[in-house]
């Protein structure tokens, strides 16, 4: 029984500690006076949520809990068959739900999915912790911004010039680094990502510089989505017929960026079963013990580096066309450690925890508008949550069970 | 003949870590490396696996039914001025120092162990033998992408190939562990396991014995014979369990301050005088 009350005792006097000189010293003037109560009241209210606890986590857990199994827990298979038909039809049919505001957060989670996406391929699976990852993302949508103002490219001919021109890009930072490690080479990719904010910000007569650049948004088939097209051209609503609605603009962009999420998921997922993404996860684990068994670590990295950049590179093609307009601010290093704390949130490695995170971390903000104040506070509450709870992510990353095949 | 080390010489700072060592290795035998502490032995293995590129000397693969290989050559040499006048020798040399490294040797028939474990610890038993068989299955990249037959059919035969190797080494229950999560004795065995899985003509064994308990190392020792009777596997092993090392091994060469001070059949070297002192005591 003593030791049923020593620890809220300590946590009462702690609470005390820590309250009595904010709430319990009083400024009047120039002296200040001693108010006993609040300070009491809060040790009284910590000591009693302990006591609660204690007592709750008794009764969950009368016994000792056996340790988990490893690989234990396998979805059911008609389960996830069920699940990977619903779910996409179910992110098709989204968009003709939503108004104006959440399509353009929808759209914006999407483009987290996808960067995500790319991030856990160089940091989950490959191990390289990447502080830069922002920089593709920037090189994708200046790609399109740039392309259309001086080679007049659309949307169509952007998405795969950005795409590598961001995996270029992904090599050449590749190169240099691929004997750091750890610490050091986030050092390294902290630096990429600001020299590109940078150059952008600052080559003026090329970019725009901090003024930005306008894009135009995307066509189908040549069809605009603009209230008037211009010479020559018929706006999508007077094609169709119907009446103009400023959401066609969103709803297309939202689908084929909803199609673009759906491949490169696959795109990942295969890779993760096949040779390619077993080297990667080997040489997250032991790059030494990779090279003795004659895997080639310069072109696993650079893969791992371009496969990355590249899907950073389209999400930032589709910023821009869903934004409409670009400049440097939206490429600062916040975003990249916003992404990072996606993939580390979701569980390193783990693809459907990283996309659960990147929803739950970009629609979540938008719920919490109301307490717009104290938003930080939510999210590095959430994150210290986290680490107590599952160090490991939201959804750890499972291996697969293999068994004997017939060939 | 299956490796010829010639006159290698590694000098770390002040440290003459090799000096002119010299041995052959026979193609089917088991050759043992032994010799005090700080003698080079490890050194000797990390030169002959590519991990450290020798200074001095000649490194030759000569597999009886294939061209031979110069070990040294395919970590990439620095160039030199007569590259110059030589200009498809100084391609062959960039395209080494671009391309090549310790994974070029395990391509050309070496695998090694570690002597302090190296397995993917986060990966399960199964996938690290996998990752082994990485040479075999890479070929099919886009066939990968979208699962076709052939891909899978291979899929399926590197799965199976791991599993006879599991077999082998009596892991079979363990194939969907976490390899961090295994006994030690397993680990030592999951990673000669691995190492099998590369096709190797040569495997080197860092200490396989360290940390085993009598059995298991008595259980090790009929799993080496049994791998070179079986499938003529050549094998070079450090070892300081001295009863293993004369029990198995057809040939011994001694190190002692990164030279070699005396090679030959077991009983020859426990009647040398000079092994005695320096290492058998």
């Amino acid at each position: 029984m003593g030791a049923f009350f020593i620890q809220p005792l300590i946590t009462a006097a702690l609470v005390l500690v820590l309250t009595a000189p904010i709430s319990g010293l009083v400024l009047d003037g120039y002296r200040f006076d001693l108010h006993w109560q609040p300070p009491l009241w809060l040790a009284l209210a910590a000591f009693f949520i302990h006591v609660g606890l204690i007592l709750i986590r008794r009764l969950l857990r009368p016994g000792q809990k056996a340790p988990p199994q490893q690989n234990s827990r396998q979805i059911h298979p008609t389960v996830l068959r069920t699940a990977t038909i619903l779910l996409p039809l179910l992110g098709l049919l989204l968009p003709f739900f939503l108004g104006k505001y959440w399509l353009t957060v929808a759209i914006l989670a999407l483009i987290y999915v996808l960067l995500a996406l790319g991030l856990n391929i160089v940091v989950g699976l490959a191990g390289m912790l990447d502080l830069g990852f922002v920089a593709f993302y920037a090189v994708g949508a200046y790609g399109y911004a740039l392309g259309q103002e001086y080679l007049g490219l659309g949307f169509w001919a952007a998405l795969p010039l950005g795409a590598s021109l961001a995996a270029g890009l992904g090599m050449i930072l590749g190169f240099p680094v691929l004997r750091m490690h750890g610490d050091y080479l986030a050092i390294v990719t902290l630096g990429f990502g600001e020299i590109i904010r940078l150059i952008l910000n600052n080559w003026v007569s090329f970019t725009g510089g901090p003024n930005g650049m306008r894009v135009d948004s995307p066509t189908l088939l040549g069809l605009e989505f603009s209230r008037r097209a211009k010479e020559g051209n018929v706006p999508f609503h007077e094609f169709l017929g119907i009446d103009y609605s400023s959401n066609h603009r969103h709803i297309f962009i939202y689908l084929i960026l909803f199609l673009v999420v759906l491949a490169t998921l696959s795109l990942v997922t295969r890779l993760k079963h096949m040779p390619l993404g077993r080297s990667w996860e080997a040489l997250r684990e032991d790059e030494i013990a990779c090279r003795s068994l004659g895997i080639n670590h310069v072109t696993v990295k650079l893969s791992a580096f371009a496969l990355g950049a590249m899907i950073g590179g389209i999400g930032g093609v589709f910023f821009a066309a869903s934004q409409g307009f670009v400049n440097p601010t939206s490429f600062t290093f916040f975003e990249s450690a916003l992404i990072l704390a996606i993939v580390v949130l979701g569980g390193l490695g783990s693809i459907p925890g990283v996309i659960i995170a990147a929803i739950v971390i970009t629609v979540l903000p938008e719920l919490l508008r109301d307490f717009s104040d104290y938003r930080v506070l939510v999210f590095g509450l959430a994150m210290v949550c986290m680490m107590i709870w599952r160090p490991k992510g939201l959804v750890q990353n499972r291996r697969p069970v293999f068994q004997r095949r017939s060939a | 003949m299956l490796l010829r080390v010639e006159n290698l010489k590694m000098r770390f700072g002040g440290v003459l870590a090799l000096n002119n060592v010299a041995f052959q290795v026979q193609a089917g035998s088991i050759t043992a490396l032994i010799g005090p502490n700080g003698a080079g032995k490890t050194t000797v293995f990390n030169c002959i696996t590519g991990f450290y590129q020798a200074q001095q000397g000649q490194l030759h693969l000569t597999p009886p039914n294939r061209p031979a290989v110069n070990l040294i050559q395919i970590l990439g040499q620095p160039f030199t001025w007569t590259d110059l006048f030589q200009p498809r020798q100084a391609i062959k040399k960039w395209g080494y120092k671009m391309f090549g490294g310790p994974h070029m040797v395990c391509r050309a028939g070496i695998a090694r162990t570690f002597q302090n474990i190296r397995l993917f610890k986060e990966m399960t038993v199964l996938e690290n033998l996998l990752v082994a068989q990485h040479r075999q299955l890479n070929g099919r990249f886009i066939g990968g992408l979208f699962n076709s037959k052939t891909f899978c059919n291979e899929e399926n035969m590197a799965l199976n190939r791991a599993m006879d190797w599991l077999d082998f080494f009596d892991l079979a229950h363990e194939a969907n562990r976490l390899a961090g999560q295994l006994p030690y004795g397993h680990q030592r065995r999951v990673e000669i396991a691995r190492a099998l899985c590369t096709n190797p003509m040569l495997l080197c064994l860092d200490e396989p014995a360290a940390g085993l308990n009598p059995m298991e190392t008595k259980a090790l020792s009929q799993i080496i014979r049994s791998l070179q009777k079986k499938i003529q596997l050549t094998i070079l092993l450090i070892e300081h369990d001295m009863g293993l090392v004369m029990e198995l091994s057809d040939h011994i060469v001694v190190l002692d301050h990164g030279e070699v001070i005396a090679q030959g059949t077991p009983a020859a070297i426990q009647q040398n005088p000079r092994v005695v002192e320096a290492y058998l005591g």
